[in-house]
């Protein structure tokens, strides 16, 4: 059948349009692909945008093939070919830039649009932040209505992204149920390669490390918690354990614990969800200590939480802890474990363990805990971000001369002082604290509210939290730090919100800003098979699998298509000129009153006819007639007194005199 | 046949009306719904190998809009209406122009394309109001007769251009088209045969002035540049002896066969209607009394284009 649109001319506007459109497009890929790649498509947009002046600078078919050939050489040499999603990306930049030297006909311009919506997909696949995603979402707008304009005659863009919209939402309802009901595979189907630097906690403790992690306002994860919320000094999110040290260094140790030691609570979880920021390695965080491990993840021995992957995206993973934990067994391995002390320490270091041994009954350990952490806290300890650096014995410079420290200072000369004492001590480094985001139901843990405090055995209580930074510095559980602070003045700054009522509002937007962040994170990028699975089992469908999500699949977008047709069925009551409808009502006045206003009349003949029956309301006749002449067959911008008319109209008396 | 019988097609009312119904349209995915379709596939392979719900949300979401595309371009054809209007006879070998016109409705159809089976198609935007909207669709040349035009095919594709909707409308408005003419030549009685009564003002060789407009008379003898200087309408007398009608005969009629004669005879009758002298017609299949004027002229060139059918 012939098509009278594809022989149409280009429509030249609509071009430049899309050229701009696609360099819009593929501007963010400058972070990922090659510079020389992004110089090819962009000299080829710039190339067909003058070729829109000049067509006779389109390039012929010889040149147009060297080109081609050029542009696979590239891909292939700057390109690493094995990361298929680098070099694919690649591949649709150059082609998409030899699609527009060769746009010659409309149909071309078809083809182009399409490989517009697919270089938005490669977007995704490099960074799925949602304020990419709404620039993206834009993009696609704009790409869909130059496409409904390619497909009518005149092009009238205000009206085009007005129907656009329109298609939008009403492609909203399929396009969500299908997104909700496709099955989500677990793996990739073929290689996907990953790559990322670590970010966040290391299951190694030197003095100053995590000092530099709190001077980032970075998240580090965000929690929701389904029905109770931990009080702010049970907020303590557990991560690697450290049993090794050479003095300054704490490290997990080169025998990790396999077998997950006995575990005893009053039975009462705290259930909550956490997602967490991309951070490179394997381990997750929990609320200590975790009792319900989510899947794909396993509890050490030291009852971290240790994923099966490399956490290199958002993740985001429901567990459940209980507060009260008591961590019972300690096998013979275990306590020489943590014991370990380092090959030199000071005798003024054990002139000190030693006193306070004296002084305490050796049956009760928690006495000697006691006693260190009133040293802690009766010296002139300071809780610091710049704890200057220590010479010599490290150890000992600290707890006598230079007392400034931060958490892994504290944590690790406490741990070494309760070794010292015959106390099997380790620390445990992970995140302590976090805010909640008034806007929305969860919690900010950042990378700020890193912590390290220790765990100590005790007979009968088992593995016993000690923080000793609470002993220096006890507003820290409660607070959160402020790193912007904290960095200026040496001394640390807590979150305190004070400041003012500008501040205020940027600390509300930003907020908010994290709550859409998180929403959409959970409901879009972080939508898992198990996130797919729970919301199924809300509607009832336990374990929807295979056919059954099909079959799900398929009657829900049934219903959608359907809802979408009945809405569209709805007549809608249009923006009508309200002229026509002003008139209607002065005739249907004068039917009333019985004077007779037959469709072919026209207004003067009407008016003249009703003054002649209403003497009296001749005049108000008059006007109505002259200002209804006047607006419906005068140019628009005499519409002014429609006000004017309407009030005459209804103020219309039609008495027989 | 049995194909042309299970076909849906419209048919359009005596009167030229017809109303697009919602079962008559015919809805395929055009050339870039097919590539749309594969667009789709790629993307959600991409999307499925990467675990990335972003692009799963992209991919669904055109999905979506291919799938309500289904919807809006059945709709940007259903309930048109639109009158075949006909077209205005024509000779052989000339384009004809068939006028449809469309009637508005309160939203717009974009892109509507017209197009008889062996026609060049027309497009339109049809815009949103009250009213009709008239076009001329060009026909292909045809050879004299009657000439039933196929279907008419009404087209859309917006608003995506991946789905293409068209119906057919069976319309029956035959097109007259008249015998190509042929070469000049003179049918006797052509230069004298006049008759000796002037006859004052009935003649037309010389012009002898002006009298006022008596309905009947010929358009042709109206004085038009006296009516724009707004002196009403006049009609001019010509003095000069009465004609005697011509007589076209087929028997005088040069050319071997039958067409070579109808095309000499439409020539004819074209000369004497441009002379203004009275002339009838006669064939073997009958004959058309003397008289002047556009509607004998019609009727002769009828006579001609139906010579040979049923219709004569």
């Amino acid at each position: 059948m012939r098509d009278a649109l594809a022989r149409l001319p280009i429509p030249q506007r609509l071009l430049t349009a899309l050229l701009l459109l696609l360099g819009a497009l593929i501007a963010p890929h400058a972070a990922n692909l090659n510079p020389l790649i992004l110089v090819f498509f962009f000299s080829a947009m710039l190339w067909r945008l003058i070729a829109q002046r000049r067509p006779g600078i389109m390039p012929g078919r010889w040149l147009l093939m060297l080109l081609t050939m050029g542009a696979l050489v590239l891909v292939i040499f700057t390109t690493n070919v094995i990361d298929g999603r680098l070099a694919g990306t690649a591949l649709l930049a150059v082609m998409l830039g030899l699609k527009l030297l060769e746009l010659r006909a409309r149909r071309d311009i078809h083809v182009t649009i399409f490989l517009g919506y697919f270089l938005v997909l490669t977007q995704f696949l490099y960074d799925q932040s949602l304020w990419l995603a709404g620039y993206l979402f834009a993009g696609v707008v704009a790409l869909l209505s130059l496409q409904v304009g390619l497909n009518r005659v005149n092009i009238e863009l205000r009206l085009q992204l007005r129907n656009t919209l329109a298609m939008l939402v009403s492609a909203l309802p399929l396009a969500l149920v299908v997104f909700l009901l496709f099955p989500r595979l677990h793996g990739p189907l073929w290689g996907v390669s990953s790559s990322g630097a670590s970010t966040g906690i290391s299951e190694e403790m030197t003095l100053g490390n995590i000092g530099s992690l709190t001077r980032s306002n970075d998240i580090a994860f965000r929690v929701r918690f389904f029905d109770e919320t931990p009080d702010p000094d049970e907020r303590y999110w557990r991560g690697p354990v450290l049993w090794n040290t050479d003095g300054q260094r704490w490290s997990a140790g080169t025998h990790p614990l396999r077998s997950l030691p006995s575990v005893e609570g009053d039975g009462s979880a705290i259930k909550y969800e956490i997602t967490l920021e991309p951070t490179g390695s394997y381990w997750l965080f929990g609320l200590d200590v975790v009792i319900g491990k989510p899947p794909s993840s396993r509890l050490n021995g030291n009852f971290s939480l240790v994923g099966d992957q490399r956490v290199h995206r958002r993740l985001s993973y429901r567990a459940s802890s209980d507060p009260d934990y008591r961590l019972l067994a300690l096998s013979e391995f275990e306590r020489r474990m943590a014991l370990q002390l380092p090959q030199h320490v000071s005798s003024r270091v054990r002139a000190l363990v030693t006193e306070w041994q004296r002084q305490t009954n050796p049956d009760r350990p928690l006495e000697l805990v006691r006693k260190a952490l009133d040293y802690f806290s009766n010296q002139t300890f300071v809780y610091t971000l710049s704890p200057g650096t220590l010479e010599g014995d490290a150890m000992e410079q600290f707890l006598f001369e230079t007392r400034r420290g931060f958490c892994e200072h504290y944590a690790g000369s406490f741990a070494l002082l309760m070794r010292l004492a015959g106390i099997p001590s380790r620390v445990v480094v992970g995140y302590q604290g976090g805010e909640r985001n008034p806007h929305a139901d969860h919690w900010v843990v950042r990378q700020s509210d890193a912590h390290a405090w220790t765990e100590v055995w005790v007979p009968k209580l088992g593995w016993w939290r000690v923080d000793p930074t609470a002993a220096v510095a006890p507003e820290r559980i409660e607070q959160s730090i402020n790193p912007a602070l904290s960095q200026n003045a040496g001394q640390v700054v807590f979150r305190v919100d004070d400041d003012g009522m500008l501040g205020g509002l940027w600390r509300n937007a930003a907020w908010l800003a994290d709550a859409v962040d998180l929403g959409w994170h959970q409901w879009v990028v972080g939508f898992t098979a198990e996130r797919q699975n729970n919301l199924l089992q809300m509607f009832g469908l336990r374990n929807l699998k295979g056919l059954g999500l099909a079959i799900a699949l398929m009657i829900g977008s049934a219903l959608a298509i359907t809802l979408v047709y009945l809405i569209a069925q709805i007549p809608r009551s249009k923006a009508q000129d309200p002229l026509p409808a002003m008139w209607q009502r002065l005739l249907h006045k004068l039917q009333r009153a019985g004077v007779k206003a037959p469709p072919w009349h026209g207004p003067d003949t009407i008016c003249h006819v009703a003054a002649q029956a209403f003497p009296q309301a001749s005049d108000d006749l008059a006007a109505i007639n002259r200002l209804y002449v006047q607006m419906r067959y005068g140019r628009n911008e005499d519409r002014r007194q429609i006000a004017a008319l309407r009030k005459r109209i209804n103020r219309l008396r039609l008495k027989r005199g | 046949m049995a194909l042309v019988d299970l076909m849906r097609v419209e048919q359009v009312s005596a009167s030229g009306r017809a109303e697009i119904g919602a079962r008559r349209i015919y809805i395929l995915p055009t050339r870039y719904g097919f590539i749309f379709a594969a667009l789709l596939f790629l993307m959600l392979l991409g999307s499925v190998n990467y675990a990335n719900n972003p692009a799963h949300l992209l991919t669904f979401l055109l999905a979506g809009l291919a799938s309500n595309a289904i919807y809006l371009t059945w709709r940007n054809l259903r309930g048109l209406r639109l009158v075949c209007k006909g077209a205005s006879p024509i000779f052989a070998d000339e384009h004809g122009r068939f006028i449809v016109e469309l009637e508005k409705s309160e939203s717009e159809r974009p892109a509507i394309q017209l197009m008889f089976e062996d026609s060049e198609p027309e497009l339109l935007d049809l815009r949103a109001g009250s009213g009709r909207f008239s076009r001329e669709l060009i026909l292909s040349p045809m050879p004299r007769g009657m000439q039933r035009l196929g279907r008419l095919v009404v087209t859309t594709q917006y608003p995506l251009g991946l789905l293409r909707a068209w119906c057919y409308l069976e319309c029956d408005r035959p097109v007259l088209v008249y015998p190509r003419p042929g070469e000049q030549w003179a049918p006797t009685g052509e230069e004298g045969e006049e008759t000796l009564d002037g006859d004052y003002g009935r003649g037309n060789e010389d012009f002898v002035g002006l009298r006022k407009y008596i309905a009947g008379d010929q358009p042709s003898q109206i004085d038009w540049k006296s009516y724009a200087r707004g002196r009403g309408l006049n009609t001019r007398m010509f003095s000069g002896q009465t004609s005697a009608p011509l007589w076209i005969d087929w028997q005088e009629a040069p050319g071997g066969d039958v067409e070579a004669k109808i095309s000499a005879l439409a020539r004819a009758v074209l000369d004497a209607d441009a002379r203004g002298r009275p002339y009838g017609l006669k064939t073997p299949e009958g004959t058309v009394p003397p008289a002047l004027g556009p509607v004998h002229r019609h009727h002769c060139l009828r006579h001609l284009a139906l010579f040979g059918s049923n219709h004569a």
